[in-house]
């Protein structure tokens, strides 16, 4: 009977020491894994702005274009089967760019300090390469195209296309800069951007835009020519009309 | 009369077909427009440790 009663009564007993024993591991993980994830910023992000005296050099600026630019890409959405149409690239200097110059951050005040940055234009010949990929639509005149880029001057690249057959047609549009070294040396490249492009080629009752451009002009002709000639009977009938009800000017004529 | 007037339609409607396809044909399609903003960072060359990792190692 003792047994019994130390058994019901040491079941729940054993049950509540687990459970607060769980509750108490549980309380202890979450946070060391806060603590954990509280400090890990620290050591993930050295503190640069603190830990870099005034007097420390900045680090060495590759050669960059001090110029910031906009580039545009114009492209026909739909183009009529057998008419051709622009594909027009320009890469733009852009008057609203503000160029700062980097500023170094010291505790919490931030210094605007200028240094300079080696220009390209200086050291290196700098080109813009566009390119045109596209299948299955004529392209004029090469779909790459070479321009040398100079300061604030724009460069502009045209194509020229034409669709021979209804379809879509799906392109890439590139630009490159080319920077050969003034001092001689290997060229270097830079893909600068790549841009998709989706062209639909239509056509009217499988007339291409020429062909319906002739048709409506000859049926115009055509129609006028069927619809309008009772102008000139009505305007004899008018006339006849005049001369039945003033029969004596005729007769003075 | 009535051969006339269906000259006269025939001739109509040759019009408007002739007008939708010189419509159709002289219509302005749609351009698209793209602008993305370039910034001097995009147009550096690569500085030799972007090439190379590990270039202080040998200098």
């Amino acid at each position: 009977m003792r047994d019994a009663f130390h058994r019901a009564t040491s079941k729940p007993y054993t049950k509540m020491v687990s459970c607060a024993t769980g509750l108490l591991l549980l309380a202890l993980g979450l946070l060391a894994c806060a603590s954990a994830e509280t400090e890990a910023p620290p050591l993930a992000l050295p503190n640069t702005a603190t830990s870099l005296p005034p007097s420390t050099p900045l680090p060495t600026q590759a050669a960059q274009i001090p110029e910031q630019r906009l580039l545009i890409l114009e492209w026909p959405e739909t183009i009529r089967v057998g008419d051709s149409d622009l594909i027009l690239l320009t890469l733009e200097v852009d008057a609203e760019g503000n160029l700062t110059p980097t500023a170094s951050i010291q505790g919490h005040q931030v210094k605007g300090e200028i240094f300079t940055v080696p220009n390209l234009y200086a050291t290196h010949f700098v080109f813009a390469e566009g390119r045109l990929d596209i299948s299955g639509l004529e392209v004029k005149p090469n779909p790459e195209i070479i321009e040398s880029l100079q300061p604030g001057k724009r460069v502009k690249f045209a194509w020229s296309i034409r669709a021979e057959q209804v379809g879509n047609y799906r392109g890439m549009v590139w630009l490159h800069l080319v920077f050969k070294p003034k001092s001689g040396g290997i060229e270097e490249r830079l893909a600068l951007a790549a841009q998709r492009i989706d062209i639909r080629a239509v056509n009217l009752l499988g007339m291409s835009g020429n062909a319906a451009r002739w048709m409506g002009v000859l049926g115009t002709l055509l129609g006028s020519l069927l619809s309008f000639d009772p102008i000139p009977a009505l305007f004899g009938k008018l006339w006849k009309k005049k001369n039945e009800c003033h029969p004596s000017r005729d007769q003075e004529d | 009369m009535k051969r006339f007037s269906l000259r006269v339609w025939i001739g109509w409607v040759l019009i408007l077909i002739s007008l939708a396809l010189l419509i159709w044909g002289f219509y302005p399609l749609e351009q698209k427009r793209r602008e993305l903003r370039i910034s001097p960072q995009d147009m550096q060359l690569p500085a030799i440790q972007e090439v190379i990792p590990h270039a202080r190692c040998f200098s």
